[in-house]
């Protein structure tokens, strides 16, 4: 069966909190600790069912050093998705997301969000609370989830979060 | 028996208890069975995939280790590495497992045991002994120096052929020579006593450990220390051997390096039972893996400096550096970049790391690969292309050559920079055409292709990969390799390498990373 939608999605956020960890965790399934920033643009995709609709999300890995943002800014063009990304053991990375958005808002007119909060597993060092999560999700107008890439929590949840909330733009 | 990776291997039954644990690297840090077998318990009650009976083998990536989980009928197998097993270590595993359920695991009770007998008692011996037929202590070197932690002739349960030839002092090349076993035999009988604890080893130095010194090592340079005094007393020959070995172990130089530039003046031994003390005392280390691939990226950006000056000037490549530091914040990384006789130099030496955490240690190893890749930016553009040439040929035989497949992690981001940098087309954006490419792959082969079908796309476009497509004569995209029927697969995946590294340098980079880190033998027209 050919799949009903194809979606392009973007992830972007601070550098470390996990960008390219859950998009591997979510299209391979296997989970990468070693720490390597990601320097342009890394690529995976996945097919999903979505209710009764297939899709095929893929999935648009953007660095996040200052110095690609001239690069980035190619990348964004036809992304339907934003999945916005913290660690909720740095205030820092929960402060970049207004940042973040402010950049992804010079480049895409029209797109559905979601913020993730990641690095639940780590709740020693945590520091950013639920709460304060879902009050900037809230303030950004999109929905909030916590995931755990290395524990493999809500990592597929969050990708049909994204693409719930886009298929549903189309309606 | 195999040449293998593995570091240690651990049995848990379904609930979590460890059952066998077994350490095949003497060189690794010990693992606490107890605290590993409940780890990951916790990390199956929170993820079902884990020990997935679906997916029988799962691999997990913690850091500096790899875990190899292995989903058994009654038990689980966890192998701890330092790199991706091979499909024969893996199936060796796996036999193991089977071995361990059916003839061991319900034959031998360990509750039957008091509380006093380790549950790794219980199975050791016997078990161990197998595992060992069939793998062998991890990297057995040739300079070790087996010895007795007991006294041979107290010892009842084990039996060695090797028992007249390991007096301390005799290392396995000299055991080989003097027994007369092949190194088979040997090898195979001193993992056995090693299984049974009743040897140990000194020089264990991996030739290619990159040796660095502590910030206490400088009371071994020093005449009047205490340190000093002492070793005169106790070992007079190796202070005086010591100072030689200072301005050697600089945190860029292997142990074989250190040998081969010292090996004239000393003997080797001599030199290695130095090391041997040092390391014993605390004041040098072999580099941990993160510190390596740390060292890996400070060695790369020396080289993009030094190719910068021969391909432009000292001047401009002074100039790119120096825009690149004034944008960096990280003191750890700024500290080591200096100015020595008019030139920018990287500054090997690891003191600055010492009590860093790996969490610190993995951010910075992302500092230097964003200083490198800026530093290629900040270079004028016109001549870039051949910088990128000489760049290659360069990091080629300076680095891929020199460094493992595991130091090599995170590297090919770099190689994907440059392709970028080399490219003058738009990217492309759009959706990529991926229909029947496989996101799980049956061989490293399948990986490779897949990564750089999926990076080739987004940098080159998809015009360039369909000319490889074309050129190749390979379905590709289309058609799932499985179903290749009819083709020679490695040869036509040789095709591809081709066809990608003809790209450009930058292309070839990417390559031969890929293919290093995944132990793929690249088509000799690749090879610079």
């Amino acid at each position: 069966m050919s799949p009903s939608y194809l979606l392009k999605i973007v992830t972007v956020g601070a550098a470390s909190v996990g960008k390219t960890s859950i998009i591997i965790r979510y299209s391979t399934g296997s989970f990468r600790e070693h720490y390597s920033p990601t320097l342009g643009v890394g690529f995976a995709y996945k097919k999903m069912d979505v209710d009764d609709d297939s899709v095929n999300l893929q999935i648009w890995d953007l660095g996040s050093q200052d110095f690609l943002e001239r690069t980035r800014a190619n990348y964004y063009l036809g992304a339907q998705g934003v999945v916005f990304m913290f660690d909720v053991t740095s205030w820092e990375s929960l402060n970049e997301v207004i940042e973040w958005k402010n950049e992804v808002d010079r480049n895409l007119d029209d797109y559905r969000a979601i913020l993730v909060g990641n690095k639940t597993d780590l709740a020693m060092e945590r520091v950013v609370s639920t709460e304060e999560g879902k009050k900037i999700a809230s303030e950004m107008g999109v929905d909030y989830i916590e995931t755990s890439v290395r524990l493999d929590m809500n990592v597929n949840t969050a990708f049909e979060m994204i693409a719930r909330s886009i298929i549903s733009s189309f309606h | 028996m195999i040449s293998h990776a593995i570091e240690a291997l651990l049995i848990t039954d379904k609930g979590g208890s460890p059952r066998f644990y077994m350490q095949l690297d003497p060189k690794a840090l010990n693992m606490d069975p107890v605290m590993a077998s409940s780890f990951f318990a916790a990390i199956n009650m929170f993820s079902k995939e884990v020990f997935d009976e679906n997916a029988p083998v799962v691999q997990v990536d913690y850091g500096a280790r790899l875990f190899t989980l292995i989903n058994g009928v009654k038990t689980n197998m966890i192998a701890v590495s330092v790199q991706r097993l091979s499909q024969d270590s893996i199936e060796i595993l796996d036999s193991l497992l089977a071995e361990f359920e059916l003839d061991w695991l319900e034959v031998v009770d360990p509750f039957e045991f008091s509380f006093e007998t380790s549950f790794v008692d219980v199975y050791l011996e016997a078990f161990g002994e197998r595992v060992m037929q069939k793998l062998s202590l991890r990297l057995l070197g040739e300079t070790w120096v087996p010895y007795f932690t007991t006294k041979p002739n107290l010892l009842e349960n084990v039996s060695s052929n090797l028992m007249d030839y390991i007096n301390g002092s005799r290392n396995v090349k000299e055991i080989i020579e003097v027994s007369g076993f092949s190194r088979r035999e040997v090898v195979l009988d001193l993992s056995k006593l090693w299984a049974y604890r009743v040897i140990r080893f000194r020089n264990m130095f991996n030739f290619n450990d990159f040796m660095t010194t502590g910030t206490q090592f400088v009371r071994y340079a020093q005449a009047t220390s205490n340190e000093t005094k002492d070793l005169k007393t106790l070992h007079p020959d190796m202070a005086g051997v010591i100072p030689h070995l200072a301005g050697m172990i600089d945190g860029r130089r292997t142990v074989r390096e250190i040998l081969a530039v010292l090996g004239t003046r000393y003997d080797e031994s001599e030199l290695l039972r130095a090391l041997d003390y040092l390391l014993e005392v605390g004041v040098i280390e072999a580099l941990t893996p993160e510190k390596r691939r740390i060292l890996l990226a400070k060695e790369a950006l020396e080289l993009a400096i030094r190719v910068a000056e021969g391909t432009y000037s000292v001047n401009e490549a002074t100039n790119a550096l120096q825009f690149v530091m004034k944008n960096s914040k990280t003191p750890e990384a700024l500290s080591q970049i200096q100015l020595k006789d008019g030139k920018w130099m990287v500054n090997f030496d690891f003191k600055v790391l010492e009590g860093l955490n790996q969490k610190r240690l993995m951010m910075l190893f992302g500092e230097w690969m964003k200083i490198l890749a800026q530093y290629v930016n900040a270079l004028n553009p016109v001549k870039l292309t051949l910088y990128i040439s000489n760049l290659t040929t360069v990091i080629s035989q300076r680095i891929i050559n020199r460094y493992s497949a595991f130091d090599l992690r995170g590297f090919e981001e770099f190689a994907y920079w440059l392709e970028i940098l080399s490219t003058p087309t738009k990217p492309h954006v759009g959706p990529i055409e991926t229909s029947n490419l496989q996101i799980t792959w049956n061989s490293a082969l399948e990986e490779l292709a897949y990564i750089l079908v999926t990076r080739g796309h987004i940098i080159y476009k998809s015009e360039s990969i369909t000319q490889i497509k074309s050129a190749s004569g390979t379905p590709l995209i289309d058609l799932l390799p499985t179903e290749w029927v009819g083709r020679d697969k490695v040869e036509t995946f040789e095709r591809i390498m081709v066809e990608y590294a003809n790209l450009g340098p930058a292309a070839k980079l990417t390559l031969l990373v890929l293919a290093t880190q995944r132990g793929i033998l690249i088509p000799k027209e690749i090879i610079i």
